[in-house]
């Protein structure tokens, strides 16, 4: 609600810089390292579970 | 030198009677929503966000910080005299505070509360006087792909590190993020998702989905499925703090400062883990005497070292609050509404375009800190006063002053409806786990 509409403004605008194409989102360093951070965030807590389990089974095994 | 002159002007506002009064009605609202179990800072400044349709901004901003901080003070003493937390940064006060309460320490625990928050909040907000510019000019540099960027990283976290469920979290976000688009498209003027109706050309109000959605939610819920617990009540001892007692809490606070002021700055879901943090490294460094009584007669460093955390990371949450516009906690995000109310917009150009707000809402913080530790010390008997007042006029009271502030901002019986709607779904999150705060934020 708050930061929704924010975020459509200034996607659009990003999008208009980049005439058009998603590439700015990569050409900058700046947007690279959060896009980085961002997949590392969805990512890690995953990957560290399902080793952990293995771990798990292994040591059951 | 730049920032002590910002600073002095700052306080040469904050100091005015009028915005005196304000900051200390903002401490003492803040330390009785605090003090009372239920209803937390996001009720009270949720509730009472319609002001800002009368009031001028800096004396609203100074009100409702007052608010944000006050009720970590209030929220101690019913932890620690209650079995009951009074808000939920102060959970984990309630484990080693109530124990010593039970074993007759109640003062000592309250004066640790108050002075660590007191002593953590003045410290963090030394570092938000520090730091805030240098992130706000930083954050200048920032184009609108990385703006957008770190709005989808705030997005992320919360849902995918810290919610139980990434799917619950995620579908509130989205939830809000289509209910954001409900109005008209702010660059072609296009009409979405409005379905006809013409109320809705201007968007959902936010004060509206912020007094449905913590106001009405939260005490609907309350009074349906909480407040049967039976409470039993500590007996209060004398407010004191022996040399030994202040021995073993001055460095926890300092710990707790350092650990709880780095939280603030990232969006990482409020105060639960600071100060669960904070316990755990007091825990871990209590040697002989001391460790035994955690969990036993009640630790002092388990009471201050947790409370101390608890107000550094509230008080640190303003920077990126004020200079990117990101909320890190459920009262942050409202207040951003409330700037928004006022067709301001916090971020980077914040500290340029209203430095004198700005720095106005910091001063008044070094001010209400000190406000709040006049109020809580000596003043203690009084606030546990009100936890005699009886639960279903309080539940409802506070309901009947929701529907009447959003009423009043419009005279609109189609808002009513929609405050109640929003209410009844916050109430359906709250019961299966979906978190409010995802859809509001978003």
């Amino acid at each position: 609600m708050i930061l929704g509409p924010l975020a459509e403004a200034q996607l659009r605008n990003a999008v208009s810089i980049g005439e058009g194409s998603a590439r700015v989102f990569i050409e900058r360093p700046m947007s690279i390292v959060l896009i980085v951070i961002i997949v590392a965030v969805l990512l890690l807590p995953r990957i560290w579970k399902r080793l952990a389990d293995r771990r798990e089974r292994l040591a059951a095994a | 030198m730049e920032i002590f002159a910002s600073l002095l002007q700052g306080f040469a506002t904050a100091v005015t009677p009028i915005h005196l009064l304000w900051a200390l009605l903002g401490c003492v609202l803040g330390t009785a929503v605090g003090v009372l179990p239920g209803i937390g800072p996001a009720v009270a400044v949720a509730m009472l966000l319609p002001i800002t349709a009368k009031v001028d901004i800096t004396a609203s901003m100074i009100f409702f910080a007052g608010i944000y901080y006050g009720a970590m003070y209030g929220g101690s003493t019913t932890s620690i005299l209650l079995n009951t937390p009074g808000e939920t940064a102060s959970m984990v006060t309630a484990m080693e505070g109530n124990k010593m309460a039970k074993s007759g320490r109640a003062g000592a625990a309250l004066a640790t509360a108050a002075i660590g928050s007191f002593v953590a909040g003045t410290i963090a907000t030394v570092i938000v006087t520090l730091f805030a510019p240098t992130v706000a000019d930083f954050a200048v540099k920032l184009g609108p792909p990385e703006y957008f960027l770190l709005m989808v990283l705030a997005f992320t976290t919360v849902s995918a590190v810290l919610g139980q469920s990434t799917l619950r979290g995620m579908t509130s976000l989205f939830l809000g993020l289509a209910l954001g688009l409900v109005g008209m498209d702010q660059i072609s003027g296009q009409a979405r998702y409005t379905g006809g109706i013409p109320e809705l050309l201007d968007g959902i109000e936010i004060v509206l989905v912020a007094v449905g959605l913590f106001a009405v939610a939260e005490v609907l819920y309350f009074a349906m499925y909480e407040g049967r617990t039976v409470e039993t009540q500590n007996r209060m001892s004398r407010v004191y703090m022996s040399a030994r007692d202040w021995k073993r809490s001055i460095p926890a606070w300092l710990r707790a400062t350092a650990i709880g002021a780095p939280f603030g700055c990232i969006p990482a879901g409020g105060t639960e883990i600071p100060t669960f943090l904070s316990y755990a490294v007091e825990k871990k460094l209590a040697k002989g005497a001391d460790r035994e009584e955690f969990g036993t007669t009640g630790a002092i460093e388990g009471v201050a070292g947790p409370e101390a955390a608890n107000n550094a990371t509230v008080t640190t949450a303003l920077i990126p609050l004020l200079t990117l516009g990101i909320p890190t906690s459920n009262t942050t995000a409202i207040l951003l509404g409330a700037f928004q109310n006022y067709g301001i917009q916090p971020g980077p150009q914040l500290f340029q375009n209203s430095a004198a707000l700005v720095w106005a809402l910091i001063a008044s913080l070094y001010i209400g800190n000190v406000m709040l530790l006049i109020l809580n010390l000596p003043m203690v008997k009084v606030w546990v006063q009100l936890l005699k007042i009886p639960k279903p006029q309080l539940y409802a009271g506070i309901l009947i002053f929701a529907t009447v502030g959003a009423y009043g901002m419009r005279q609109s019986a189609f808002d009513l409806v929609l405050l109640w709607g929003i209410g009844l779904a916050g109430v359906l999150m709250r019961r299966y786990d979906f978190p409010r705060r995802r859809w509001w934020s978003a």
